[in-house]
């Protein structure tokens, strides 16, 4: 019998290996899940911004004010979004661009905490004639 | 009698940690597949709208009805390069060769724009790409202002649904 070993405290020492694999795992389809739907929202805030800075004509109030509602629907911070429109004028025919940009944060248990950026572009066709 | 099992467990981890860290690039992968095959939709589909703003001046003024411009197909190429940009390297080509590459078809009041995508990774032919957007100016030419505004916050409430 001298054979067997002494396995006391083994369960708790690969349980307690296991939580420190398994809460960051977890967390990490938590975060990138919650990652991926902001950068999908950004996405679609993105090509319609875009689309009605065509129709406005530029960069406008009434165009920020539109991010920002969108923004907030979806649960983004507008205050810690940088919006760039450009040209901030379009005329009939040209192109216009509206990009999104925002940093978001990534804490995970026992392994890291950062910030990731998400971009997201559109590219839409101005309609005012000047 | 009983074996000893001793470094067994750390035996296996080691035969089953790159099985078990393919998988898991495997997974990224293909995330990152369709991240990309979504914004090539996109891009496809600002492409076609952009390109069916404009209608034939000519055609609407011989017979009334409204057909697209004739330079549609090149606005369409452009705009979808325009629109690919923000892949960047993402792609495996660059935009402006994967825009003259596309397949696009104006025909009348719309615009198909067709491309087969190949990314980097190349572990996957990413995806088949089609949209379709019909002339929306069916009942005259588009007065410019910002008149269609609601039509455009209603469009992206409906996109929204998917996300709540």
């Amino acid at each position: 019998m001298s054979a067997l070993r002494d396995d006391r405290g083994l369960a708790t020492l690969e349980t307690t290996l296991m939580v420190v694999i398994l809460v960051p795992l977890i967390f990490g389809v938590i975060e990138f899940g919650t990652l991926f739907q902001r950068w999908l929202a950004a996405d679609a805030i993105a090509v319609h911004a875009a689309r009605y800075a065509g129709e406005l004509g530029g960069d406008q109030p009434t165009l920020r004010a539109y991010i920002a509602e969108q923004l907030r629907d979806v649960g983004i911070d507008p205050l810690r979004v940088t919006v760039e429109v450009d040209p901030p004028t379009v005329t009939w025919r040209e192109p216009i661009r509206v990009s999104v940009r925002s940093l978001e944060r990534i804490d995970l248990p026992f392994a890291l905490s950062t910030s990731v950026q998400i971009s997201a572009t559109g590219v839409s066709r101005g309609e005012v004639q000047r | 009698m009983r074996r000893d099992e001793g470094g067994m467990a750390a035996i296996t981890t080691v035969l089953l940690l790159p099985f078990l860290l393919s998988v898991l690039a495997g997974v990224a992968q293909i995330g990152a597949l369709r991240v990309i095959a979504g914004r090539v939709s996109t891009a496809a589909d600002l492409a076609t709208l952009a390109a069916t703003d404009d209608q034939d001046p000519v055609a609407l003024a011989a017979s009334g009805a409204l057909r697209l411009a004739p330079d549609a197909e090149a606005v369409a190429r452009r705009y979808f390069a325009l629109n690919l940009a923000q892949l960047g390297p993402q792609l495996a080509v660059p935009p402006d060769v994967a825009a003259t590459e596309a397949n696009v078809a104006a025909q009348e009041t719309s615009v198909i724009i067709r491309y087969l995508s190949t990314s980097e990774p190349r572990l996957f032919i990413v995806s088949y790409l089609s949209a379709s957007v019909p002339n929306s100016n069916a009942n005259g030419p588009r007065i410019p202002s910002a008149r269609a505004d609601p039509r455009i916050r209603g469009a992206h409430r409906a996109a929204h649904s998917q996300f709540s």
